[in-house]
């Protein structure tokens, strides 16, 4: 007797409901072995393969391209024979022997039986305290018991829910009161009154959309607030580009923010139904862009590491990304992010809080105020205004410019390799800050050299 | 029986054509001995050396009357057994000097020495079932071979040797067991020890003795060769006791006889009698030795340092994949069990099952095994109550080539065969420097709830975890225990004991989960099963085999009560522990509750939490959940509030849910 078993979507992120199928392992009609990879699916934050759990012959259900829900099958196996060989009659003489199953906790049979007494006979215990669902496959739901007496409350309709597994007395609420702010966008966007010039519309890709959902998410819970602080500095860029430990700008805003959250945790957690849920971890996210879309590798408990262990796992996040190899666990879990776009010469930006997180850091270029004046780069936080306030924030940014302005001293203290002036001693920076200009020549090989401009000398 | 006269005439020397192969492998063996004793004072040997100088005729002779495709089973004192057997002297004296071209890679070393059929072992008595189980496995093979085990009198005081001496009379197995009864064990003379006659012991299970000694080697080789002849043509077990008399000391600086003693028996000594009536002869073949020990010792020299390292690489670093459980034929989990091993059987006739009242009708405690040994008649069989013997029996078996399963009627009773677990299965492959595997399964069930009192409702599992090279598996009623089995019959390459919970036996295996809630395992044999919430957990639960329903309900109940979303982790394999998905559960969550039957400390639950904090860093808010340090209860009630239970696990979630925040 053949049986069909379906190779479903496993659940791979928290953050997926469906898949998109992007490839076939494997062709109609194959015979695969159990572990065996069948498909490949792409979810928000990765792509991987699904292996059919049994062996057998495999019969396609979904064509690629094609989006497939999470515990939905992609495919079935076609399993020859029954898998288990039952002797004759031995079901027969169970049933006439077996008591009928009855519900009791599992301590009731506690007592009392003889050594040799035939379990056959144990009462067949229902630990779940109440029947377990008719098929295994339907899916099911749970409300909690504040969730129960608010639908029964309010008169709602628990198909409302349908697609929360569990159901929480909030998600009642919110049914109950939505939130303004995630109805206007579609309705602003939905169907122009008039259309003032021809448009086509593109769908947007399946990352952009996931992108989309994450930052509605994050900005539908929120009462978002924003304050900036300029930096002085004569070349942190430049004091980092010559150290020798790699440090990075990104990696050095992980670090010091990592160290300053533990002391504000009013900007490490989020606001969950009238209360501050803080995060126990502190696991910064920083924010990449470019050819794989935007994504946001996390460093795990920041604030235990060092800066060069940080610089390090930055660079392999980086790197990862260019191979577009990050996987959902290195994704998963932000308390903080932190987004610099100092390498894009842009003054300041206006970055937005991700889902589940109450502030998000941005880092600015440096940039002179004036020709001949002193350097600045914008620091800006924005954040969430019903767990913090703007002095809190100012604060937090004070310091962390502070600590980044005693980064750069020392950068240039140790001096390794910022090349000094052969005559004054003075580097570049030091030289900059003092003249407004640095001269430049042509050395010997033909290539550009800067000059101390206070000593005509070669640095 | 008195020991041999002092007094009495020495036997005159045998000295003739026939006895000269023997006198020269003698010769070798005092020859390689001695140089052993003097590679100690210069610091080339690790540990010590037992010498068997004045003994070695007992090895001579019995290996000289058996025959390729027999096998030998030893003691500490195994040099002279071996080097009769093999001949082999490079191997033997690398091995000592722990070189990678020793016998067994320099890992076993004097004691633990393994080669074409012959094995030895430093615990005495243990390695008796386990030449019993191989002798078993000759004979069910329908091979013609003889299974020898060599003892001393001092193993007269282990127990296991008369497990062993009734299963085999009563078995018919072809097993020769020869006491080589030197009269003291280590320092301490047997008359402070030993009660009663040495070859009325085996008498008294019917197995016919014989008695001879090593001052006689013309007799002693005719005495070895009539037993072997009794076991090969009858295929029932003998007792060959040799008198003789060790004339160094048990090991180094433990001598205290008194020195006249040792001279007395060093003139009756064959080899120093040979050399006074035959110097000439003695001279060559002590020459001839000499030349080969001198060259095995340059060999051993030259050879490297062994560098063979764990039996197992580094465990996997990637992340887990999870999927959905089916359970497409939901039934009782005895059912599938025995659905499970009636498949083996039938699939492999190297599955052998042995132990306590497992023959239909009766099948076994719990009726795993019913009808099996009417369905493969000589394949399934009762073992007298001796847990030891039994799984020593199956050692053997394995060693030998087959699939042994035994069946511990109550997992309380594994403490009776723990050596044989952690000095013999667990050691074999290792010691013997990869020559050999034990495939054994070890099958029992644990856990109360039946009101069985305090020996035969534990969860005593924990004391079997970390032996390396050993596996143990907690079925549970998510993961279809059938399919371990299929599994484990599949991939068997190690001793793997199975604990199945006593409840599990007659709880229906099936994939429901409670609402909201969904049952997802690890890809690869012996999976990970996780309960998981819809949406994501806020709390980690750790349990394994019969705890899984108590973590369910609570999983359940928190979620009703206080809206937390509980994942729980249930390993089926307990070690070698995989971290990987309790790890990842706890870096979302944060938050942990274990929970196990057996007692916590130092248990299960330690380790995990060990693991977790090693990977995942600090402010990990943890709970145990155990029983209390006291024996488990017979008293209905008073077990009940004993057991860990879901409203337990319930409390200490919310006390690491407060903790958390």
């Amino acid at each position: 007797m053949a049986a069909e078993l379906p190779v479903t979507v496993p659940h791979e992120s928290v953050n997926d409901d469906s898949v998109k199928l992007v490839a076939w392992l494997v062709a109609d009609g194959e015979v695969v072995s159990a572990g065996q990879p069948v498909a490949e699916v792409e979810g928000s934050k990765a792509t991987f393969p699904v292996p059919s759990p049994h062996a057998g012959t495999v019969r396609l259900r979904a064509a690629v391209g094609d989006e497939v829900a999470v515990g939905a099958a992609l495919c079935v196996v076609v399993v020859a024979g029954g898998v288990e060989a039952k002797a004759p009659s031995k079901n027969g003489s169970h049933a006439a022997v077996s008591p009928p199953p009855v519900a009791v906790p599992v301590l009731a049979s506690g007592g009392g039986h003889p050594p040799d007494s035939d379990p056959a006979r144990a009462v067949v215990e229902n630990p779940q305290g109440g029947d377990p669902p008719p098929t295994p496959h339907q899916t099911t739901q749970r409300f909690s018991a504040a969730a129960q007496a608010l639908v029964k409350q309010h008169g709602l309709d628990a198909a409302l829910f349908r697609d929360l597994p569990l159901v929480r007395a909030a998600d009642v609420q919110a049914k109950l009161a939505p939130p303004r702010t995630t109805t206007t966008e579609p309705a602003a966007f939905a169907a122009p009154a008039k259309a003032a010039a021809a448009y086509e519309t593109v769908p947007l890709s399946r990352q952009k959309q996931t992108e989309n959902r994450y930052l509605r998410d994050g900005g539908a819970n929120v009462i978002p607030s924003q304050v900036s602080v300029l930096v002085p500095t004569g070349g942190l860029k430049d004091a980092l580009a010559a150290d020798p430990d790699g440090l990075s700008l990104t990696a050095l805003a992980v670090f010091e923010a990592g160290r300053l959250l533990a002391r504000y945790p009013e900007l490490n957690g989020f606001y969950a139904d009238r209360a501050h849920a803080r995060y126990t971890d502190i696991n910064i996210g920083f924010a990449v862009a470019g050819e794989f879309g935007l994504k946001v590798p996390v460093v795990r408990a920041a604030d235990t590491k060092s800066a060069g262990a940080i610089a390090e796992e930055v660079r392999g996040l980086l790197a990862a990304y260019a191979e577009n190899k990050l996987t959902p666990d290195q994704l998963a879990g932000g308390t903080f992010t932190v987004s610099d776009l100092s390498g894009e010469g842009i003054f300041a930006l206006n970055p937005l809080i991700v889902k589940g997180q109450a502030a998000i850091l941005g880092v600015g270029a440096e940039a002179r105020l004036a020709p001949g004046g002193g350097a600045v780069f914008s620091l800006t936080l924005s954040f969430d205004h019903q767990l913090a306030d703007g002095l809190l924030a100012a604060r937090f940014l004070a310091e962390l410019g502070e600590r980044l302005r005693h980064h750069e001293s020392s950068l240039r203290r140790r001096g390794a390799g910022a090349p000094r002036c052969e005559k004054c001693g003075r580097t570049v920076g030091e030289v900059r800050a003092l003249t407004g200009h640095l001269m430049q020549t042509v050395n010997d090989d033909g290539d550009p050299a800067r000059v101390c401009s206070l000593c005509v000398a070669g640095f | 029986m008195s020991p041999p006269e002092l007094l009495a005439p020495p036997a005159p020397t045998a000295a003739h054509a026939g006895l000269r192969p023997g006198y020269a492998r003698a010769f070798l063996i005092r020859g390689v001995e001695e140089r052993l004793l003097g590679l100690f004072a210069q610091g080339k040997l690790f540990g010590t050396v037992h010498t068997c100088i004045g003994q070695e005729w007992t090895g001579v002779a019995v290996a000289r009357a058996l025959k390729p495709g027999d096998t030998l089973f030893s003691n500490h004192r195994c040099h002279g057994h071996y080097l009769a057997w093999t001949d082999d002297v490079d191997g033997l004296v690398a091995e000592l000097m722990g070189r990678e071209t020793g016998v067994c890679r320099g890992r076993g070393g004097s004691q633990h020495l393994c080669k074409d059929g012959f094995f030895s072992n430093g615990i005495q008595g243990g390695i008796v079932p386990v030449a019993a189980g191989l002798a078993l496995g000759h004979k069910l093979a329908g091979r013609d071979a003889v299974s020898v085990v060599f003892i001393g009198d001092g193993t007269l005081g282990e127990g296991v040797l008369y497990e062993t001496l009734n299963i085999a009379s009563k078995w018919d197995l072809p097993l020769l067991v020869v006491l080589e009864n030197n009269r003291y064990a280590q320092s301490t003379s047997q008359v402070q020890t030993l009660a009663g006659d040495i070859p009325a012991r085996a008498e008294a299970f019917g197995i016919p003795a014989l008695r001879s000694g090593t001052e006689d080697p013309a007799r002693l080789l005719a005495d070895a060769e009539s037993a072997v002849a009794e076991v090969r043509t009858h295929g029932r077990p003998a007792f060959l006791e040799v008198e003789t008399y060790r004339l160094m000391a048990h090991s180094k600086g433990d001598d205290d006889r008194d020195p006249a003693e040792v001279a007395a028996y060093r003139e009756r000594d064959p080899l120093v009698r040979f050399a006074a009536d035959e110097p000439a002869a003695a001279e060559r073949m002590t020459r001839e030795a000499a030349a080969r020990i001198d060259a095995a010792v340059a060999k051993a020299d030259a050879a490297p340092w062994t560098e063979a390292g764990p039996c197992d690489g580094p465990p996997p670093a990637d992340s887990v994949r999870w999927g959905p459980t089916r359970i497409p034929e939901p039934d009782r989990a005895v059912t599938k069990i025995h659905a499970a091993l009636r498949r083996a059987m039938a699939a492999d006739e190297r599955v052998v099952v042995i132990g306590e009242d497992i023959e239909g009708p009766y099948g076994g405690a719990f009726k795993v095994t019913k009808n099996l040994s009417i369905e493969f008649p000589g394949r399934v069989r009762n073992t007298p109550i001796s847990e030891a013997a039994v799984v020593g029996i199956g050692n053997g078996l394995a060693l030998g080539g087959f699939r042994p399963v035994c069946e511990i009627m109550f997992g309380d009773f594994l403490g009776l065969a723990f050596d044989q677990i952690l000095n013999h299965a667990a050691k074999f492959r290792f010691m013997y420097g990869g020559q050999v595997s034990t495939p054994i399964v070890v099958r029992t069930p644990m856990g109360g709830r039946r009101g069985y009192g305090p020996t035969h409702s534990q969860s005593i599992e924990k004391h079997f975890l970390g032996i390396p090279d050993t596996r143990v598996l907690a079925l549970h009623g998510r993961y279809d225990p059938g399919l371990v089995y299929d599994e484990l019959f599949a991939t068997l390459d190690r001793p793997t004991l199975v604990v199945e919970n006593k409840l599990l036996y007659g709880l229906k295996v099936t994939d429901a989960a409670p609402a909201g809630f969904s049952y997802q395992h690890t890809d690869g044999p012996f999976p990970t099963t996780r309960l998981w919430p819809g949406g994501g957990p806020d709390l980690t639960v750790l349990c394994y085999g019969g705890l899984l329903p108590e973590a369910e309900a609570a999983a359940a109940s928190l979620f009703d009560e206080d809206e937390v979303a509980a994942e729980v982790i249930c390993p089926l394999q307990l070690y070698p522990f995989d971290p990987r998905p309790l790890v990842e559960s706890v870096r979302r969550t944060g938050r942990l509750v274990v929970v196990e039957e057996g007692q916590a400390f130092a248990g299960f639950g330690a380790e995990a939490i060990a693991a977790v904090v090693e990977q995942v860093g600090r402010r990990v808010a943890v709970r145990r959940v155990g029983p209390p340090a006291a024996p488990i209860p017979a008293c209905g009630p008073l077990e009940k509030a004993w057991l860990p239970t879901a409203p337990a696990v319930v409390r200490a979630a919310r006390e690491v849910m407060a903790d958390g925040r």
